[in-house]
């Protein structure tokens, strides 16, 4: 998938593995992939930026005497998904479009 | 590679960055590792699921140079705010000068077209006032020389010689004029070129 899409897909999958309950890194990557293919590194900095934006806060979690990072989705992050699904329209009409431009050629 | 030394060297890789961001990122990854190893990898696997250090490193680089170029945080336009108010004294009289000169290129280019157009507008006026004068005169003379035909036949005179001088500055200011808008063009063509020369230098 073009890089630029994917990117922005990624972003809605990783709150969407959040909507539920709250997650960790690892978790959230085996989540993910079930529906798009990603790795550790492109987790990280979209995590990052998900948290500045204030779509997602964290706090830490002991396990097996370690510390395990945890990541909850906010209000906002859940209407970030809201607006996401509402655009599904726009979006579907610009493939519409899309698609029949390319099959009239 | 073990976890240790994966982390040493992404430590070093990420040295440009500060402490508190390091030491996040390392973290990050030390969690993967431990929860790779949890689920059944061994170290050296679970080291090798997660890639090279340097490319990690070169990516988490990248994004934090695309974050400085995303827009400003709000603190720190306030300090642009405070340093705008506070180098006022600096900043406003570059301004002020800027302004200035920008003001008297105007003014100065005023003026040339000033200075071109003064010598038409001179016989210009003259021509006017020799249609005034001779119009005055001959409807004066009309009156008058029914009263005294001497001073009737003066004014006469007066009135026809100013019509003359009418209509002589009048040629000379049409023809003056015409050399004159053929030097105003020419003018204002050699200017635009100055102009165009600047911005295309800027360029």
């Amino acid at each position: 998938m073009n890089v630029q899409l994917k990117k922005g897909f990624l972003e809605f999958c990783i709150l969407a593995a959040l909507c539920e309950d709250d997650s960790y890194g690892y978790q959230i990557i085996k989540d993910v992939s079930g529906c798009i293919k990603i790795s550790e590194s492109t987790l990280y900095p979209i995590l990052k930026r998900l948290e500045n934006s204030g779509y997602l806060n964290t706090y830490t979690v002991e396990h097996n005497s370690r510390l395990r990072k945890y990541y909850r989705i906010t209000e906002k992050g859940r209407d970030h998904i809201r607006e996401f699904l509402d655009e599904w329209q726009q979006i579907m009409g610009i493939y519409e479009f899309v698609k029949g431009a390319a099959e009239h050629e | 590679m073990s976890k240790e030394e994966f982390l040493g060297s992404l430590n070093r890789l990420l040295k440009s960055l500060g402490k508190s961001e390091r030491e996040k990122s390392l973290s990050y990854y030390n969690e993967i590792i431990d929860d790779y190893m949890e689920d059944g990898y061994t170290e050296e696997e679970a080291v090798e699921q997660i890639g090279s250090p340097g490319q990690i490193a070169q990516e988490i680089l990248k994004e934090q140079q695309t974050q400085m170029k995303t827009p400003m945080s709000r603190g720190m336009k306030g300090l642009i705010a405070v340093l705008l108010v506070l180098g006022f004294p600096l900043w406003g009289s570059l301004v002020l000068a800027g302004f200035c000169l920008v003001l008297s290129a105007v003014l100065l280019v005023l003026s040339a077209y000033i200075v071109i157009w003064c010598i038409p507008i001179c016989t210009g006026a003259v021509s006017v006032a020799g249609l005034i004068l001779s119009v005055v005169s001959m409807g004066g003379a009309a009156v008058i020389i029914f009263q005294n035909s001497a001073a009737g036949v003066i004014q006469l005179g007066v009135g026809m010689s100013s019509a003359g001088i009418f209509i002589l500055a009048g040629l000379l200011t049409w023809i003056l004029g015409q050399y004159f808008v053929k030097v105003t063009v020419r003018f204002s063509k050699w200017l635009a070129g100055i102009i165009t020369g600047m911005r295309r230098k800027k360029l």
